[in-house]
This record gives structure tokens, C-alpha cells and sequence, in this order.
């Protein structure tokens, strides 16, 4: 993989996500800008990154993916302002915050794991984009 | 048998309801011409009141709204509706049935069709939407109805309830990439749209018969549509046939 694919694929990627965790090597997150940055200085970490993109999600360990939806969705969520996230549940609706949100991801609950499992695949969407 | 070209919407208003019934309100304002359409609306969507509908109309396609549980379908006022295993469930054999309605697909959307419903669509875990602004105000407060009731916009058009929950599926991806690299990509809140589609996508859920069509003989299946195709074909390349052995001869 070439930096012209690198810069390729983050041209794909809307804004929002240049500054959001997409990969983890050595337990670090990095950006879709910090990757292009490494790359760029042709460094050991750009090589692994660069690999990583290019294999997708499947080059990142479970934990490692566990970890990176979580921290995204905890950056996503942080940022909702008046949004209220609402379920058609009975017998209560459910108006959630996000902070219980973040809780239950946290907790690992059913509601958790439904959230942390979608948010893995927005990140396999978001790698594939070229 | 129930109507063909006949359905009856559920559209309750309060707890948040009305996000849902105005966009299927506007679906069923494209397709009054084509079909008889009866609108149950805030406080007419009470039991006796869907009773008497679905009664007096027999129609071949039931839609509700509401909120629920895996065993339970509530309608205005979170009034229970329909459970597992009571009379009401009866009621639904023959038709094709779709409840926007949290975890039905887990238990009560199975009794239906272990009851005789033909089709049923309806959401496996919980059903997320997102609220900012009032109900219709924006493509924020529409898109996940944007997607999940293209089940009616292509049952309304003739189509199969497979190919209906095939549209579904797309919808949501369409829906998705309208706020990855769409016009949505710059809201500030695109990343919780794209998160919450996602899991409203992974819980769409159909079961049933994947061949009904609820129009009344506007429905085309797909292997109609081959054998037609293949009767074309045959039909022209013996025309040219013919042409061709006449020019022959001459």
C-alpha cells in the first residue's frame, strides 16, 4: 500500500472521523490523521498501521477492538448536546442519556453489547472505504 | 381471505409515537389513490377502535407503531394491544403484519405466524430514534423511519415481502451513507445517526413467506417477471426467425 492509497482512503472518510481513534497498534489509538502523519515519516508505527488498514478489522486483536468501539463510542457520545437517544420500549419508553449509555457499555449489559457490536461495524465500514 | 389492496395503519402520538406515525402518515398520503388506506391516528389508535377496523375492513396488511417487549405490542397510551398467545394474535392469520415495536421479534412476532400470519416484520432487540427537534422536522428525526418503513412504500408498490425487506435492508445502508459521506456527513451528530441505524438495521427482522403480495393484483412476482422476460425473448428471436427464413426463400 502506497501514501496515495493512505491519502485515498482518508479522502473517503467524512470529516468527523479524521480525528476519531479508526486503528490501535501497541495499545495506542490513532487517527485517520495521525496514521497519514506516520506514514508520511515513514516510520516503523506507519508500516504497522499501513498494514492494518489495508487487512482491515481483522488485523486488530479482539481486545484491541473492544477497546477502540468503546473509546469511539465514548467520544461519540460525549459530544451529543440536546439529542435524546429514545427506544420503543414497554412498559417504560426509554429516553436514554448518554451517559447511561456509557455505563451500560461499560457494564457490558445486553444494551452494552448491542452498542459495542454495532459500533465494530462502522469501524470494518469505515476501514473498507477506498 | 382478508382485501388485497387494503391496510390499516396503528398511529399512536404520545411517548414519542408521533416521530414515527407522522412519516408513515406522509408514505400513506403517496398511496391513497392506489390503495384503501385507514389511519388510526392518537387517540383513535385504541384497541376496541383497531378491532373495528381490522373487523369491518379485513385488510390483507397491518402496520402498528408502538412500544413493546418480546411478548407484548402496546398502542396510544402504551395501552396493551396484542400478547403472546391471546385472541388477538388469531386476528393477524391470513395478513401480513409489521410492528415497529421493540423485541416483538423475539417472541410475539413467531406466535403470529405459528397463528397463520402470512408475513411478519418487526425489531428484534430495542429500537433506537433519535429526537431533537419535533417530530418530521428534519431528516435527524425521520431517517431511521426513513428506513425501516420502506417495508410499506414497497409493499404499497406491488412488491413481495421479500423483496420488501430486501428494499429494507438497502434503506438503512442508503441511509447510512447519506450521513458517512452525504449531505448528513455535516451535522455535528451524524456519528450517532450512523450508530444508531446500524443497530436498527441489525434488527430488522422478517418472518413468514417471503412471496406475498398485499396489492390487489398489482403485484408481480419475480418468477412471473422471468417467464415473461423469457416469453419476449422466445417471441422475438421466432420473429426474426421467420423474417429471416421468408428473406431466404426470397
Amino acid at each position: 500500500m502506497t501514501i496515495q492509497v493512505i491519502r485515498a482512503w482518508i479522502s473517503k472518510l467524512p470529516q468527523y472521523e479524521l480525528d476519531m481513534p479508526i486503528v490501535v497498534y501497541n495499545g495506542v489509538a490513532y487517527t485517520p490523521r495521525a496514521v497519514l502523519d506516520e506514514v508520511m515519516r515513514r516510520t516503523t508505527i506507519g508500516e504497522q498501521l499501513q498494514k492494518q488498514i489495508e487487512m482491515g478489522i481483522a488485523s486488530l486483536h479482539q481486545e484491541d477492538e473492544e477497546e477502540l468501539a468503546k473509546l469511539r463510542l465514548k467520544l461519540i457520545l460525549s459530544r451529543q448536546t440536546s439529542t435524546k437517544i429514545v427506544a420503543l420500549t414497554y412498559p417504560q419508553p426509554t429516553a436514554l442519556s448518554p451517559q447511561e449509555i456509557l455505563r451500560e457499555i461499560e457494564q457490558e449489559t445486553p444494551r452494552g453489547r448491542l452498542w459495542i457490536e454495532a459500533q465494530k461495524e462502522v469501524i470494518n465500514r469505515l476501514l473498507r472505504m477506498r | 381471505m382478508p382485501n388485497k389492496g387494503t391496510a390499516v395503519l396503528i398511529l399512536p402520538s404520545q411517548h414519542y409515537l408521533e416521530y414515527g406515525s407522522c412519516v408513515m402518515d406522509k408514505i400513506a398520503q403517496q398511496f391513497k389513490d392506489k390503495l384503501k388506506i385507514i389511519e388510526l391516528r392518537g387517540s383513535d389508535a385504541n384497541p376496541s377502535g383497531i378491532d373495528s377496523a381490522i373487523q369491518n375492513n379485513d385488510p390483507m396488511f397491518v402496520f402498528g407503531v408502538g412500544h413493546g417487549n418480546v411478548n407484548i405490542y402496546t398502542v396510544e397510551c402504551m395501552t396493551p394491544y396484542m400478547q403472546v398467545c391471546d385472541n388477538r394474535t388469531r386476528m393477524m392469520a391470513n395478513r401480513v403484519i409489521h410492528l415497529n415495536s421493540c423485541l416483538t421479534a423475539q417472541q410475539l412476532g413467531p406466535d403470529l405466524v405459528n397463528k397463520g400470519a402470512l408475513t411478519y416484520y418487526g425489531n428484534y432487540m430495542e429500537f433506537y430514534l433519535l429526537v431533537r427537534g419535533p417530530p418530521c422536522a428534519s431528516k435527524f428525526e425521520t431517517t431511521v423511519f426513513d428506513a425501516e418503513y420502506t417495508v410499506e412504500k414497497s409493499l404499497f408498490s406491488g412488491k413481495t415481502t421479500g423483496q420488501a425487506q430486501n428494499d429494507r435492508l438497502k434503506a438503512y445502508d442508503d441511509e447510512i451513507k447519506y450521513w458517512t459521506n452525504g449531505p448528513g456527513a455535516s451535522d455535528p451528530e451524524a456519528p450517532i445517526a450512523v450508530q444508531v441505524l446500524t443497530i436498527d438495521k441489525n434488527i430488522a427482522k422478517m418472518l413468514g413467506k417471503d412471496n406475498v403480495t398485499i396489492t390487489s393484483g398489482g403485484g408481480v412476482s419475480p418468477a412471473l417477471l422471468y417467464a415473461m422476460a423469457a416469453l419476449t425473448t422466445f417471441a422475438t428471436f421466432g420473429y426474426v426467425s421467420y423474417i429471416g427464413t421468408k428473406h431466404k426463400k426470397v
